[in-house]
């Protein structure tokens, strides 16, 4: 029989995922909390290790590990970026140890050394998010944003907004089909050309996005909603009430908390975390 | 002094209604789609692109839908980051960039009262210099300093990844943003969403 599934915002994810057992608050704080981990740490070794922590959630949560695939060419390109940024463009010192001369350039190991740990950091900041979209829905982030107490206007909006990325994504597959049917072959075009042809998508998306305000606006007047700018005042939500946190939250949320406070003490107040620590530092 | 499309009706009165969260939210949508696309396309890295077509969203958002365009452009290209694979923070520090691409455009066509849909030479040069020029010079410095506050680009690299911002958004905003707005500019500013003033 085959699993069932749930759309989140990069893909499907089994509806038994254990993901699934922690409330969309917990799920939201995640993002926030653990990406400012890589922010706060610059030791490759600790980095390296959240890698294979978050590798490890993916498959906990039963996230398919293809997701990860379509970011590999982002992976590699930002490789390249930081590897010519950082070696031909990463300025010279004389105490700096020289591995190879390409004319006036000098590539230097302390130059390779800091892209190697810039581009392990980074590795450990796109898993968080590509995870974090792997597993939240659109429903999700507004369930989270309203256990957070936003203000219904400002949640409403993220609904809204994400909603219309839905819709803006089939507007664009149907002018696509619509080139298609007549024969454009995207593919085989040069990028000069596409950029030209992309004129076309934009005119037509923001053209349906304008007409489409007008049917949501009636909507929305239709269903008694007024702007009233951040002021909510007390009301009964009825998705956020479908939702309960569990010892499982508080642990989780514990955890990260306590985690993030440990790791900017220790930065602090020792240099265990300095990347002086690290092995890449005493080659 | 001849009529603008920013100057009241007798007796006119604007306030901001549901009209306005619609177009921010579908904005929002549009912009996402069209900043992805590029962010995917030629990609520098921490989503700096050498083509991103959501820049002629954020300038023509503000223009036509003040504020609200405004705040659409500087939330999309969040999202938008995010789906190429930039982290959380990088994109953070990107708001105040795509806040200001935005707001320029959409200042400087409110106080120098042009016509959005580039009828006189002064209303293309306008658009040029603030829609176009200024507004990614400003956001492209802001963009490196940040990622060099991060210590993600060196102060060697920072040419590299200013240009790539500016050019990245300058051509894209000056071709699709001139192509949005002579097509569509004529239809907005009769549509019920359109902003006369900063909020509606």
């Amino acid at each position: 029989m085959p699993t069932k599934m749930r759309r989140s915002l990069l893909g499907y994810l089994p509806v038994d995922s254990p993901i699934f057992g922690l409330h969309p608050m917990t799920r939201l704080l995640f993002l926030l909390i653990v990406s400012a981990y890589p922010m706060i740490v610059r030791l490759p070794e600790l980095n390296v290790a959240g890698s294979i922590f978050m590798l490890a959630l993916f498959k906990v949560s039963k996230v398919d590990l293809r997701v990860i695939k379509n970011y590999k060419m982002a992976f590699v390109n930002l490789f390249f970026v930081i590897a010519i940024a950082y070696t031909f463009f990463g300025g010279y010192n004389p105490d700096y140890r020289v591995l190879i001369e390409l004319g006036p350039v000098k590539v230097c190991w302390e130059n390779l050394r800091w892209a190697m740990v810039v581009y392990i950091q980074l590795i450990f900041a796109i898993l968080i998010m590509i995870f974090f979209l792997s597993t939240m829905r659109e429903r999700d982030i507004v369930v989270g944003l309203r256990a957070l107490k936003v203000p219904f206007v400002l949640a409403y909006m993220a609904g809204l907004a994400l909603r219309s990325i839905g819709l803006s994504i089939i507007d664009f597959n149907t002018i696509r089909e619509a080139e298609k049917a007549r024969a454009l072959d995207l593919q085989a075009l040069p990028f000069s050309e596409k950029v030209k042809k992309f004129g076309m998508y934009i005119v037509p998306l923001v053209a349906l996005a304008i007409r489409r305000s007008d049917e949501v606006s009636n909507a929305l007047d239709s269903r008694g909603f007024r702007f009233t700018g951040l002021k909510s005042g007390k009301r009964t939500d009825y998705i956020l009430s479908k939702y309960r946190m569990t010892k499982l939250d508080y642990l989780v949320l514990a955890g990260m908390g306590v985690f993030l406070v440990g790791i900017v003490l220790v930065s602090i107040y020792t240099d265990w975390l300095a990347l002086e620590s690290s092995l890449l530092y005493r080659i | 002094m001849a009529k603008t499309v920013w100057d009241k009706e007798p007796g006119e009165i604007r306030k901001p209604g549901t009209i306005h969260i619609a177009i921010m939210a579908l904005l929002i949508g549009v912009g996402a789609v069209a900043g992805t696309f590029g962010s995917l396309s030629v990609p520098l890295g921490y989503g700096v692109t050498g083509f991103w077509p959501g820049v002629a969203v954020q300038a023509v958002g503000g223009i036509w839908f003040g504020m609200w365009g405004v705040i659409a452009g500087f939330l999309f290209p969040f999202i938008s980051n995010s789906l190429a694979g930039a982290p959380l923070y990088v994109s953070f520090a990107y708001l105040p960039s795509n806040l200001i691409q935005g707001l320029l455009p959409a200042w400087a066509f409110r106080y120098f009262k042009a016509d959005p849909s580039l009828k006189s030479g002064r209303d293309w040069i306008l658009f040029l210099v603030f829609g176009v020029i200024v507004n990614n010079i400003l956001g492209a410095a802001w963009a490196v300093t940040a990622l060099q506050w991060f210590g993600l680009i060196t102060v060697e690299s920072v040419p590299l990844f200013f240009s790539g911002w500016t050019i990245g958004n300058g051509v894209p905003a000056l071709i699709f943003g001139a192509i949005l707005l002579k097509a569509l500019s004529p239809l907005v500013v009769k549509h019920r969403s359109f902003v006369k003033g900063w909020w509606a």
